[in-house]
């Protein structure tokens, strides 16, 4: 692995971490959702690397966030997490849309 | 909701120390690509902008130019870079005058931007030079501007190792695609360190 795909791979670590910690002072949901996210952005640097489709991972990872949001949305209704699955639901929207025709 | 100074602080520092390790990756120097060719000889070397790495190195096979960038980047499709291609800030344009001098005048005329080329979709572009010339004898001479001559250009990427290989053939009259055959490799050697 080169430098700069290490660099790459390392700016989902702080918020992995970030999330770790946060699972660990009992926020379960956002704490696994969030280490799900960064291991998955890891992933999709590593396997992009040596060749894997890059196609399926930011839509990838919109899902793990639209589905960590949802969850915490089901216990605790607040206007942020609804604000927050619209806004990433549009993305993904826009994104698989753009996918298919590029 | 209660905001918590303490964790808004952690939360700032950890999307700074991200934003910082990207730049880092956008600004770490690129691995120029190379034509796979032997029969090719560079004419020109430079590092054409640092955010992006984007380096430049022009090549002649004494038939047309091939100028290859090679630009720090993160995965994209291929008609997304090809898109993309006017963020070299008329990279072409500029080539152009650089070769044909600085009182001529460089003028798009057509872009194709669903070229195929060599198992590519590339973007296809012809310039016409423009030259102010004088005309007739004094007294009754005319200032023109004159046609002298028409370059093509084609461009492609290559999407290789978080690192993008930007191709741009040139020749007079709208270099045919045999003309760059000789250049012609699908990936050009690229280790994206």
């Amino acid at each position: 692995m080169n430098t700069a795909i290490l660099l790459l791979v390392m700016t989902s670590v702080p918020m992995g971490l970030y999330n770790l910690s946060e699972f660990l002072r009992k926020e379960r949901a956002r704490g696994f959702f969030g280490m799900l996210a960064a291991g998955w952005s890891i992933a999709g640097v590593v396997l992009m690397s040596v060749g894997a489709p890059g196609l399926v991972f930011f839509p990838g990872l919109l899902v793990i966030v639209l589905a960590g949001s949802a969850l915490r949305f089901r216990e605790g209704r607040t206007t942020g997490l609804a604000l927050r699955m619209l806004v990433f639901g549009s993305i993904l929207c826009t994104v698989s849309v753009g996918l298919v025709l590029l | 909701m209660r905001v918590r100074p303490a964790k808004v602080a952690v939360v700032s520092l950890i999307y700074l120390c991200v934003a910082a390790l990207y730049l880092a990756f956008f600004m770490f120097p690129v691995s120029p690509a190379e034509p796979t060719d032997k029969f090719s000889y560079e004419v020109g070397e430079r590092t054409y902008r640092a955010l992006p790495n984007i380096h430049e190195m022009v090549y002649t096979n004494g038939k047309a130019f091939l100028a290859i960038a090679t630009v720090r980047t993160i995965s994209a499709p291929n008609s997304a870079y090809s898109a993309a291609f006017d963020r070299l800030d008329g990279y072409a344009e500029n080539y152009a005058r650089d070769q044909y001098g600085v009182e001529i005048e460089v003028r798009e005329e057509s872009r194709d931007d669903s070229f195929a080329f060599s198992g590519h979709t590339g973007v296809k572009f012809v310039f016409g030079i423009y030259k102010d010339m004088v005309v007739g004898f004094p007294p009754f001479e005319t200032a023109q501007i004159v046609k002298v001559a028409e370059l093509g250009a084609i461009a492609w990427f290559c999407n290789v190792d978080f690192g993008s290989v930007a191709k741009l053939g040139r020749g007079p009259h709208a270099a045919a695609p045999s003309q760059l055959a000789p250049f012609g490799s699908d990936r050009a050697p690229f280790s994206g360190s």
